[in-house]
């Protein structure tokens, strides 16, 4: 064992030790499962809590070390039905069993505050399992790869060339970006990479709404309408004040958003030329997303766009849907 | 029964509960507006008429029962009473169910109509034989209020799967096809996924954006107004501004709108600055957002700082 346990994370309200000889080993898949998925540790020390009162009830009598080792195989069963699974499953379970109990505490007449609410459950660990159960998907690894292509270096070198917007964060301008992309009710290209931007952008959500409102409304503004505007002060207010906008900083902002729906719309038409490239050029039936995506009769893509993409893929070697699109195009 | 695609229903089952809208358009009565719900303005259930015209007839053959026996209930308690779903002609007639469900004196007054069409599967002309069957039925359900209709497409072939996984034999030969690492997220998203789209019919799950930001806006200057009202005027509003191939064909207008309607390119008069002061004290708007606003106020129906 190269590195020391640190069970007190998880102890309390779990089993004593003496009674189950594996113990320790338990402990520690069990802190290395939590670790991957911390919002499953309440539930485990919940269930805990509730299968000891039952567990006295039934076992009325019997000796306290009976209780103990019956909870120990408990943990053991289920540490084994967690493994068994993908992580992204897990993190879903996770947020699930915790979904559930905050609606059951949400107290009457907090309607309003549900819009926050909802937007703080959005955690990055739900938005990794998220990602890892689309990605797994030859269309919305496709969308991943525009992204990363076409959307995050213009954006970044739009960023970087006006250093007073740097601390407006990437998952902000993917947020704006999902936000001012028209909705459409199937799965479209477009679809695809709003979903990917709507993923990547689970911080955005924990901003206050009205936050949110005022940097949509400063990310769709027009260039002249940021000179020496009198509400201009007041919107800039708005914002999040971690991100440091002032006023002054207002025209490359929105040079900047300029910057990223353009690149968005490169996106969009590069993944509707790969798109159509796979759908064209398949003679069987197609799996997954690709089998329901709607493309717009673009030209298919060309021999250094499909290059790229297998540049994508190679950095992203454990992505199961990069595989699979490759094996469509081949 | 209608042969499924594996491979493509759980991936469109795995979006739509990752976030992907299935179904988008006028407000429901879900929708929040100003931080509540859309249903707050006028008291009792939305009246909800499901076009069937272009799903095909196996697809119908799994989507009727599926309504009546599970959907329906969900939807009711989602403040919908479903009408039956129409087709090739726009017919208007409550359910048994809806019948048996209804308030007392539901149908005595007008209420909002929201009309569920399938995405990509009607003409634009659809529209015009909605309002033209709505506008002609005499009823004091269809009267005043009749006016406040809306239209939410929403993704047919998701929900006829959803429906076919609703049989336990058909959801088991399903999940047997999947991969075994993912059955048990299955079982798990399957639910998910109908919540989902029940909620997304009922607009609980519509998202921000521009459109919406004028709405709250809008809504707030008029907070009487209708919601349904409101968002037909941003929404025209809204399309003025873009290109001709990117204009949205109307989810929601009134009947007014639809009588005062222009071709494109409208005239738009210039905000004034009484309109300028009431919006500007609710939030800071740029010139822009306040010129659009301010057209939408008045096709509304509103004028100057009213």
């Amino acid at each position: 064992m190269t590195r020391p346990l640190r069970l007190e994370s998880i102890r309390p309200g779990f089993p004593e030790p003496s009674a189950c000889p594996d113990g320790a080993e338990i402990l520690e898949r069990w802190e290395l499962l939590l670790r991957r998925v911390p919002r499953l540790r309440p539930w485990v020390g919940e269930m805990l809590g509730q299968q000891r009162v039952l567990l006295v009830a039934r076992l009325e009598g019997q000796p306290p070390l009976v209780i103990e080792r019956t909870l120990w195989q408990e943990l053991a069963r289920w540490l084994r039905e967690f493994e068994a699974l993908p992580q992204f499953a897990v993190s879903a379970i996770a947020t699930t069993l915790q979904d559930e109990e905050r609606e059951a505490r949400v107290p009457a007449g907090a309607e309003e505050a549900r819009p926050v609410a909802d937007a703080a459950s959005h955690s990055p660990e739900r938005a990794v399992s998220e990602m890892e159960a689309l990605l797994s998907d030859a269309a919305f690894a496709l969308a991943f790869h525009c992204v990363e292509v076409r959307l995050r270096p213009r954006l970044a070198s739009a960023v970087e060339a006006a250093p007073c917007i740097s601390r407006v964060p990437e998952s902000a301008w993917f947020g704006l970006l999902h936000s001012s992309a028209p909705a459409c009710p199937l799965l479209t290209p477009d679809v695809a990479v709003a979903l990917v931007l709507r993923v990547l952008s689970a911080e955005w959500m924990t901003l206050p709404a009205e936050a949110r409102r005022a940097a949509l409304r400063l990310f769709g503004a027009h260039p002249s309408e940021v000179r020496g505007s009198a509400q201009l002060d007041r919107l800039c207010r708005s914002l999040p004040p971690a991100w440091s906008l002032l006023p002054e900083s207002a025209p490359d902002f929105v040079a900047a958003s300029t910057q990223a729906r353009l690149a968005l719309r490169d996106a969009w038409r590069l993944c509707n030329r790969i798109a159509t490239s796979v759908t064209s050029g398949k003679r069987g039936p197609l799996r997954g997303g690709f089998a329901l995506i709607e493309v717009d009769g673009a030209a298919p893509a060309g021999p250094e766009e499909l290059e790229e993409l297998s540049e994508t893929a190679r950095k992203y070697v454990g992505m199961a849907g990069f595989r699979r699109l490759l094996a469509l195009l081949q | 029964m209608v042969a499924l695609d594996v491979a493509a229903t759980w991936t469109r089952i795995l979006s739509v509960t990752a976030g992907a809208a299935a179904a988008i358009g006028a407000p429901g009565p879900a929708t929040r507006v100003r931080g509540k719900a859309v249903l707050s303005w006028i008291e009792g259930p939305w009246l909800a008429i499901i076009d069937f015209q272009g799903v095909k007839r196996c697809e119908r053959e799994v989507l009727d029962p599926w309504l009546s026996q599970h959907a329906e209930p969900l939807l009711l308690v989602r403040h919908l009473l479903l009408a039956k779903p129409v087709s090739e002609e726009v017919f208007i007639d409550l359910t048994s169910q809806a019948r048996e469900a209804m308030p007392e004196g539901w149908r005595d007054a007008p209420r909002p109509v929201l009309i569920l069409a399938p995405a990509a599967r009607t003409a634009p002309e659809r529209r015009r034989e909605y309002l033209d069957a709505l506008s002609q039925l005499r009823i004091p359900l269809l009267a005043g209020g009749s006016e406040l209709w809306g239209i939410r497409e929403f993704d047919v072939e998701l929900l006829v799967a959803l429906a076919q996984l609703a049989n336990p034999a058909e959801r088991a030969a399903f999940r047997a096809a999947l991969d075994p690492s993912q059955t048990r997220l299955f079982d798990q998203q399957l639910p998910a996924a109908e919540a989902a789209v029940l909620d997304d019919l009922v607009g609980a799950r519509d998202e921000e954006g521009a459109v919406a930001a004028d709405l709250d806006g809008l809504s707030a200057l008029h907070p009487e107004a209708h919601p349904l009202a409101v968002y037909s005027a941003v929404e025209r509003a809204h399309n003025r501004r873009r290109a001709e191939k990117e204009r949205t064909q109307f989810s929601a207008r009134t009947v007014a709108a639809r009588l005062s309607a222009r071709g494109f390119p409208e005239a738009a008069d210039p905000c004034t600055p009484a309109f300028a002061e009431r919006a500007d004290a609710l939030a800071p708007l740029l010139a822009g957002d306040l010129q659009r606003l301010f057209e939408a106020n008045q096709l509304l129906g509103f004028c100057d700082g009213d």
